[in-house]
């Protein structure tokens, strides 16, 4: 498994909506992410397997699973990577809340998302050197 | 009592006295023969005594002839004693015929018989001059002696036939007296017997006449007590009752028609039935127009029958259902209507506030889709609202507008859809089904997607009606959440829409059968699916889903049937419903007997 080459932040975005997606990655990569996208949960899972990421952004409604179970699985492939859940739902179940890190609901605000994403990749990064 | 049976008594009653009359009528016929033959007794006693005393006549002369021959003597007195002699011998037989019977006297007119033969030898000798040796003194004294024995058997005799005569003759006074009292007797107790008889008769008319009567009472006033029970109950019960002649003049008004249309009972009698009943058509408060014609009763009927707006004398106006009834005379002929009536104000206040409250449960269980819906687009549009403020190069930008823009009109297509659900037209428009139900179905795709749910369509034709879209499109998110719940996670539905041609009892339309890989109906569920508040889940469901949408249905004329589906591969229920192409003016109002048009079957 690779390092991340650069200090540019990886990040896997998960959701099904095509031009959500792909207006959601331009903003991130104008903010200085680096991003790969999945349209559905298996794709996701597959490239975190493969891949080292920074955090993952994974959108509640997908077609092959809700985000809660995506959580689940890619925590148990690896544990430390931060996973954000992105939801239209303002109250979701606290047994889906507790799989992921952090929620944010959709409409809130690009800034606000940025602030959480940052927040995230931040405190995971931190956490990594204090580790090292 | 019946005719005959009181026919059969009165005979009775007179049949006796005829009979006992009958009888003593014979009784008398009896008592007069023994009478005339007691008299002819009599009678022949009678002729006896007379013969008796002409014999002793006779004899009388025969010895006065004899005497005088004594005293002159010769052969004269001998010839005159000759026919006399013959006489007496026939006259003794003819005697001796007569008194046949008696042996006393047979015996008395035997000796006299011998005596006289005995005198008459005695006198022809004598006549004859012989004396047999005796002295003529001697010879008289015995002559004498024989006459003296001859009366003396005369007067035996005839004290006989006296005592006889007497006897008969007290035999008949006895016989008369006790004839006398036996007719006395009997008048007497054939009386008693008529009279004791003839009142038992009588009493026994009288007594089944009476019961007749009783009878008669009773049921005349039976008949009165359920002619009052019927007037009662038609006076209690809810509904409007208005009768009316063959004229269409009122007859009859119940106390709930007096109240709705606000003419009392004397007052409505007589008038005409649409100055009584005034009715308007509820949205356009159009006059109904009614027919009077006896010819085409069937029409007559159906103007004075439906859903309207019926206008009070008072001002008060009731929403009415109202149906008529032909009335039949006794030779079948029209002679009447009975109109029937009935307040629907509130049950359709309800009933609208239900189909509100339904609606409202369909806004919320697709609140959530819908605004998931929306924030999609619109998380969309802020991050592209973002990058334009943020992106310098113009290139960039019209492509983050374009999309934007794009996103817009996609949320706009979603509230659109979505309030085309509550904004209904007036009139049926021309509807495609196919295109309706993935327009649903487009709304319910997240909630599909949510369950994993896979969604199979099929649709054949133009599937093309008349209808009302947004009430079709509630019947549709309806039947399809249904099928959704049914189903449940990772099911299957299959969604199949085809043209129906005209059949024997529908016209041409479209058919819609919506099948569930769920686990079917249960037994019990069954009759109650199409009532309201009926649910089978608990507190997420207002159980007036299927209600409404029999409802709507059949306000389009069409019908709704449920049941298990007998393919392996969707073994749960199947909704089939059925829409005519165009909607029939009947279907207007929601049917009274509803399992009739939406059998669910199990």
């Amino acid at each position: 498994m690779a390092k991340p080459v650069s200090d540019q932040p990886r990040l896997l975005c998960i959701d099904d909506e095509v031009i959500g997606l792909k207006v959601r990655r331009a903003v991130l990569e104008r903010a200085g992410y680096e991003v790969v996208t999945a349209p559905d949960g298996r794709t996701g899972i597959e490239l975190f397997t493969e891949q080292l990421f920074d955090g993952v952004v994974v959108d509640f409604l997908l077609p092959d699973a809700d985000g809660g179970q995506v959580a689940l699985q890619l925590r148990q492939i690896r544990p430390e990577v931060p996973v954000m859940l992105l939801s239209a739902y303002p109250n979701l179940p606290d047994e889906v809340l507790d799989r992921v890190n952090c929620s944010v609901m959709k409409g809130m605000g690009t800034e606000e998302f940025l602030r959480s994403v940052d927040a995230m990749v931040k405190r995971h990064r931190s956490s990594n050197h204090a580790s090292r | 009592m019946h005719p005959d049976k009181f026919r059969r008594l009165l005979a009775a009653a007179l049949a006796v006295p005829l009979v006992a009359l009958a009888a003593l009528g014979l009784f008398f016929a009896v008592l007069l023969h023994y009478d005339a033959r007691a008299h002819g007794e009599l009678n022949q006693i009678d002729n006896v005594v007379t013969a008796t005393e002409q014999m002793q006549d006779l004899i009388g002369t025969q010895e006065a002839l004899a005497r005088r021959h004594e005293i002159a003597g010769g052969a004269a007195q001998q010839s005159a004693l000759a026919p006399l002699h013959t006489i007496t011998r026939i006259r003794m037989a003819e005697l001796q015929k007569m008194a046949l019977g008696d042996p006393r006297a047979d015996a008395l007119l035997e000796t006299l018989n011998d005596q006289y033969l005995l005198w008459m030898g005695w006198a022809q000798e004598t006549l004859a001059g012989k004396t047999f040796g005796l002295t003529i003194a001697q010879n008289d004294a015995r002559g004498w002696q024989q006459m003296s024995a001859i009366h003396k058997t005369l007067r035996e005799l005839l004290n006989l036939e006296h005592a006889r005569r007497e006897r008969q003759a007290a035999a008949i006074a006895r016989f008369k007296r006790h004839t006398i009292e036996a007719i006395a007797l009997s008048a007497l107790l054939l009386g008693l017997l008529l009279a004791t008889l003839t009142r038992q008769s009588l009493t026994r008319v009288s007594r089944s006449y009476r019961k007749a009567l009783d009878e008669q009472e009773r049921i005349s006033g039976e008949l009165a007590r359920s002619r009052q029970r019927l007037q009662t109950t038609l006076e209690s019960i809810g509904e409007g009752v208005l009768c009316c002649d063959a004229e269409g003049r009122v007859t009859f008004v119940n106390a709930t028609a007096a109240k709705l249309t606000g003419w009392s009972t004397a007052e409505a009698i007589g008038q005409a039935a649409q100055d009584v009943f005034v009715i308007v058509e509820e949205s356009s408060r159009r006059p109904r127009e009614h027919l009077w014609s006896a010819e085409a009763v069937h029409a007559l009927l159906a103007s004075w029958s439906g859903q309207s707006l019926l206008l009070g004398r008072d001002g008060s106006e009731y929403l009415v259902d109202h149906s008529a009834s032909p009335l039949q005379g006794a030779e079948r002929q029209f002679a009447g209507m009975v109109l029937v009536f009935r307040d629907v104000t509130d049950r359709l206040r309800t009933e609208r506030a239900l189909q509100t409250t339904e609606k409202l449960a369909v806004a919320g269980r697709l609140a959530a889709s819908i605004a998931h819906e929306i924030h999609n687009p619109l998380d969309a549009i802020a991050n592209l609202h973002y990058l334009i403020e943020t992106e310098e190069d113009p290139q960039l930008q019209r492509e983050h507008l374009k999309m934007a823009k794009q996103e817009l009109a996609r949320t706009i297509q979603i509230t659109r859809t979505m309030l085309s659900l509550y904004r209904e037209s007036e009139h049926p428009v021309p509807v495609i089904m196919s295109e309706l139900t993935q327009g649903v179905l487009l709304l319910l795709e997240r909630r599909a997607l949510q369950q994993n749910i896979t969604v199979e369509q099929s649709y054949e034709g133009h599937c093309r009606i008349e209808g009302f879209p947004a009430e079709l499109r509630q019947v549709m998110t309806n039947v399809l959440v249904n099928a959704m719940d049914a189903a449940g996670q990772g099911g299957r539905i299959q969604v199949r829409i085809e043209d129906q041609s005209a059949e024997e009892l529908r016209g041409s339309g479209v058919l819609i059968r919506v099948v569930d890989s769920g686990p079917g109906l249960s037994s019990d569920t069954g009759n109650r699916l199409f009532k309201p508040f009926f649910t089978t889940k608990g507190e997420a469901g207002t159980g007036l889903g299927l209600w409404v949408s029999l409802g709507i249905v059949q306000k389009h004329g069409g019908s709704i049937r449920i049941y298990n589906s007998c393919e392996s591969s969707l073994p749960g229920a199947c909704v089939e419903i059925y829409l005519p192409a165009r909607v029939l003016q009947l279907g207007a109002n929601r049917l009274v007997s509803e399992e009739v048009h939406s059998a669910a079957m199990v």
